[in-house]
């Protein structure tokens, strides 16, 4: 029985990713939850470089990392938090409990099962994806999606700044 | 109905190499997580976490099933291609989400979900 580097990296990775998710789903704070789902995000990169896709990888540390978890620490930061809130009810708690072991039973339950998939992943042929390999396909066959991508940041940018203005004169759109 | 894939989720420590079980695994543990951080926070920010996690598991079932493709399959690169315009969508929506956070922190004071439930005025 002999265990190759991958499993040990995956291992790794896993509970890095399963422990920053558990922290950022049960911790009460929520600068602490925003700062262990670093810990979720990251880990996932290294899973895409387990997956052959390191472009994938550099684009996930650094518009996650860089980009979505700055966003939502600004967020934090700059809104007021006010600790007297109502906490759930015993019986919000245990209902979204039960709905959500219901939905992960329903995820799990074609994983377990399937023999399809388990004829298919014996296959010996990964994809591997370079970079060169991503930019040709998307100036070629998904330059549709990649304009379209364009113009809705845009459009998301525009209407960022159009949400965020002061209206302090009355006279809004 | 067999369960011979259980084998498969604990092959992970017994054979070299990693299968698509692991990754689908993981990806339904972290959208389970992220759902209930959706459903049981009252803080609007910690609402967008959960929709990341959720989003993120959804890239990793596409960058998997693309990684594990059957023998003979198309070359292309369309997993990685459908991670990247998730990952611009949430961009956007991140994006969006802290425009309206602070908006709404201007209007109403407070961004807990259970109290800002008034659209204008």
């Amino acid at each position: 029985m002999e265990i190759l580097g991958e499993n040990i990296c995956f291992i790794i990775i896993t509970a890095f990713i399963l422990g920053g998710a558990f922290l950022a789903t049960f911790l009460k704070d929520i600068t602490s939850a925003a700062f262990s789902l670093f810990f979720t995000l990251f880990g996932i990169a290294g899973y895409y470089i387990l997956l052959n896709s390191d472009f994938i990888a550099v684009t996930q540390v650094m518009v996650y990392v860089g980009g979505v978890l700055i966003l939502i620490i600004f967020g934090i930061l700059l809104t007021n938090r006010d600790f007297n809130h109502n906490p759930n009810t015993r019986l919000k708690k245990i209902s979204v409990y039960l709905t959500s072991l219901v939905l992960f039973s329903i995820v799990l339950w074609p994983i377990i099962t399937s023999k399809k998939l388990a004829d298919n992943i014996k296959g010996d042929r990964y994809a591997l994806a370079l970079t060169s390999d991503i930019g040709e396909a998307l100036t070629t066959d998904w330059i549709f999606n990649f304009i379209l991508a364009g113009i809705v940041l845009l459009l998301i940018l525009i209407a960022s700044a159009f949400l965020i203005r002061r209206n302090d004169s009355s006279n809004g759109i | 109905m067999e369960f011979n894939k259980l084998s498969s989720l604990v092959s992970l420590f017994t054979e070299p190499g990693t299968q698509l079980e692991h990754y689908l695994f993981i990806s339904g543990i972290l959208f389970t997580l992220g759902l209930i951080n959706c459903l049981l926070r009252n803080n609007a920010v910690g609402i967008l976490i959960g929709i990341e996690l959720i989003l993120n598991s959804a890239i990793l079932n596409f960058m998997a099933f693309w990684h594990f493709l059957p023998q003979g399959s198309d070359a292309s690169p369309s997993g990685p291609l459908a991670a990247i315009f998730i990952i611009v969508l949430v961009a956007c929506e991140s994006a969006v989400a802290l425009a309206m956070l602070l908006n709404l922190n201007f209007k109403s004071g407070t961004i807990e979900v259970d109290r800002a439930n008034k659209m204008k005025n």
